[in-house]
């Protein structure tokens, strides 16, 4: 039997196209059984199996249809089904056998400077593309054109993606482009304006629920509402987080009963519980009594961010606090929050917001 | 050898502490299959220990037999990068920031060699995957972490990844999403305390429990510097005595005296001398996040709490700053300023 792992890892020889996203095409069920995370496994195929973005759908696939595809730009959160999309596209458009010599697909992690952009890119735009046989067309429609699909785009510096510009327009007689991104800031405008865009909102709850009962049918797992709605509600719209938490609380449990706990402590977010002693802390007016609280909490190693987000959705909801006090208390969480992601120490930025709070109680102006 | 590495709990089973979560890991092992992990929490909480039983759980006695092999790497740019990493057969243990702005082109080529040497047949452990420890991914560049997207995904196969990070908070969403949290909590007074009794006791030394918790609080939860603390306080006292001072580090003391200097006086002069403290303090290689940090803890001791606020305040800004910056004195320097002007306006306020 041959190795089909081995041939899908080749790193392929620096001179020839990067095709390695055929591994794509590797049904999970066949071949050498390899534990696939469940979010590869059940990865939608086909245009009209991406759960929500009905919008989106139906726009591609009446392109498809007629044969006619703009440039596209998909951009929204994280897990909204993005590049799921953009593969799917492909794999309807083309067939398995003509896919690989009609898609490039690249990604954050393929070097994607101005000068891949000039060289790879530009000489893939410029091949001809083959005739298909009658046997490709059968199944699907092989439209004459190629597609390069850059997966997170927004990585990509502002010289590459000006160099793109000239690239995208000469090039769109035998070439479409599918730019991929999170912040559709971050792409030039020469670039957004020469494509149609398509914005992925994050799943609701009832869409993100019939999916993942598919999985555990399909997995033979058993969870209980509760759970379900637990996952949900942490995912924030996110359904890559969702399976992934899913399958995590599930492989934990070794296949017992996952509880309600096990999925917030998977998830990685700081319970409100956790939050708790601090913001009695906070309520008794007393600066060193938030200060200990404050040094257990970082001491239980919760994302500083996370404790954050927990701590606001108690200031927020919180009958004691006035709504001016609560706007100002909130400004100062956000800009702590940013100075967190630039790599600030924890401790000092919550002690600080927590000092806010405690003034707040008290009744001084912040 | 060190007390520390030489108590150094070796398998899952001799774990000390969090029993959920090695009950997890132990499933985990058992189970020989492995998610992609991101292991997060304070520092000295036992995140190395953990994944080493872990590893050691899952490979077998093949983790034992370590080498430290230097690498160098060209980048496409034609630089060459050294980096040191501990492998064995079954996992590779590597600090990718070592290699500063060339990370995310370490991380790659060691995973693609990984992915291109994989075994055809099962090798004896069972296991049909390397593991690749990564530390400190929470100082990686955000391009070597979009960069790890894509790869943790295609080379899931025949390599799982272990982030280690202190401060997740870096860490970006989608890699976060990818894997399988593990937080660890510091371990709690009475946790340090015992541990502390126990390897003495395997030294065979008697700890008193009164010393054991004082240790515990001046090491701030963090278990390797109680350990240190603890062999550092036998050295100059063989008998443990109950009443001893626990010696603290040096630097720790200096700090401890630059902040009292500058509580007892505020003046431009003053300034000048702190200054030439912390100079000191930063050729000896202490890092500025830990005086700053050290400097306002101790600050703090002594003050009004309506003081403390302010403190916070200006420090929480000050570090901020810092790491944006480049050149790490003159935050610390402005911090130390600001403190003064402060403490100053209070002192007036209160005696007029």
């Amino acid at each position: 039997m041959p190795n089909t792992e081995m041939m899908d890892l080749e790193d392929p020889p620096p001179t020839t196209l990067d095709m390695d996203s055929d591994d794509d095409f590797v049904a999970p069920t066949e071949g050498p059984k390899r534990s696939l995370p469940w979010v590869e496994k059940y990865r939608p195929k086909s245009l009209t199996d991406v759960a929500h973005q009905t919008e989106t759908v139906a726009t591609l696939t009446n392109a498809v249809a007629t044969g006619n595809l703009p440039h596209l730009l998909f951009y929204g959160p994280p897990g909204t089904g993005k590049t799921t999309m953009a593969l799917a596209l492909a794999r309807t458009l083309w067939g398995p056998r003509v896919y690989k010599d009609r898609v490039l697909e690249m990604n954050a992690s393929d070097e994607r400077g101005i000068s891949i952009v000039r060289n790879k890119v530009k000489n893939f735009a410029n091949l001809t593309v083959s005739k298909p046989t009658p046997e490709d067309l059968k199944d699907h429609p092989c439209p004459p054109f190629k597609l390069i699909i850059l997966d997170e785009s927004d990585t990509m510096t502002v010289d590459a993606q000006s160099a793109l510009r000239r690239v995208i327009e000469s090039h769109s007689r035998i070439t479409r482009f599918c730019l991929i991104c999170n912040y559709v800031t971050r792409i030039i405008a020469p670039i957004t304006s020469r494509c149609a865009k398509f914005r992925f909102q994050p799943l609701p709850g009832e869409s993100m629920k019939g999916r993942l009962l598919e999985i555990c049918s399909g997995e033979n797992v058993t969870v209980t509402p509760e759970v379900l709605a637990k996952v949900i509600s942490l995912s924030n719209g996110d359904m890559r987080s969702a399976v992934t938490t899913l399958q995590s609380c599930y492989n934990l449990t070794s296949g017992g009963n996952v509880q309600v706990s096990d999925v917030e402590e998977m998830s990685g977010r700081c319970p409100s519980k956790a939050v708790e002693p601090m913001w009695e802390a906070c309520k008794s007016k007393s600066f060193s009594n938030m200060q200990t609280a404050v040094e257990d909490l970082v001491c239980s190693g919760y994302p500083g961010v996370e404790i954050l987000k927990a701590l606001s959705d108690l200031v927020v909801t919180s009958p004691l606090l006035n709504d001016e006090d609560k706007a100002r208390v909130c400004v100062k969480i956000g800009r702590a929050d940013k100075t967190l992601v630039e790599g600030a120490d924890e401790t000092l930025q919550i002690m600080d917001v927590g000092g806010n709070i405690v003034k707040a109680f008290e009744g001084k102006r912040i | 050898m060190l007390w520390v590495d030489k108590h150094r709990p070796k398998t899952l089973a001799t774990l000390d502490y969090h029993d959920d979560l090695t009950k997890r890991l132990v499933t985990m092992s058992s189970a020989k299959s492995l998610p992609h992990l991101l292991v997060y929490g304070p520092s000295g909480a036992g995140k190395k220990t953990r994944i080493h039983a872990l590893l050691r759980g899952l490979y077998g006695n093949t983790v034992d037999k370590l080498r430290l092999e230097s690498k160098t790497f060209t980048t496409p740019t034609n630089r060459k990068v050294e980096i040191n990493m501990i492998s064995s057969n079954s996992h590779i243990e590597m600090t990718p920031s070592d290699a500063g702005i060339y990370d995310r082109f370490v991380i790659g080529t060691v995973l693609k060699e990984i992915a291109s040497n994989a075994p055809l047949f099962q090798s004896k452990t069972g296991v049909p995957f390397k593991t690749v420890v990564l530390n400190e991914v929470d100082t990686l560049t955000k391009q070597a972490q979009a960069g790890l997207r894509r790869t943790m995904e295609k080379y899931t196969g025949v390599c799982r990844l272990v982030l280690v990070a202190r401060n997740s908070s870096k860490v970006i969403g989608p890699l976060k999403s990818r894997c399988l949290g593990i937080r660890l909590s510091s371990p709690t007074h009475d946790e340090i305390t015992s541990i502390l009794i126990s390897t003495a006791s395997r030294e065979n030394l008697t700890l008193s429990p009164a010393l054991a918790l004082s240790i515990s609080q001046l090491s701030s939860r963090n278990l390797r510097r109680a350990l240190l603390m603890l062999e550092s306080a036998h050295t100059m006292d063989p008998d443990l005595n109950p009443s001893m001072q626990v010696p603290r580090c040096d630097w720790e003391e200096y700090i401890v005296r630059l902040a009292s200097e500058i509580t007892a006086e505020q003046s431009p002069q003053k300034l000048l001398q702190a200054r030439e403290m912390m100079y000191e303090l930063l050729t000896n290689c202490i890092p500025a996040g830990v005086i700053m940090r050290t400097l306002v803890k101790e600050l703090m001791k002594n003050t009004d709490d309506s003081l403390k606020h302010e403190i916070v305040k200006h420090a929480a800004y000050y570090e901020a700053r810092l790491n944006g910056g480049s050149k790490e004195i003159f935050h610390l320097e402005a911090f130390v300023a600001k403190f003064m002007a402060c403490y100053k306006e209070y002192l007036t306020n209160l005696f007029g």
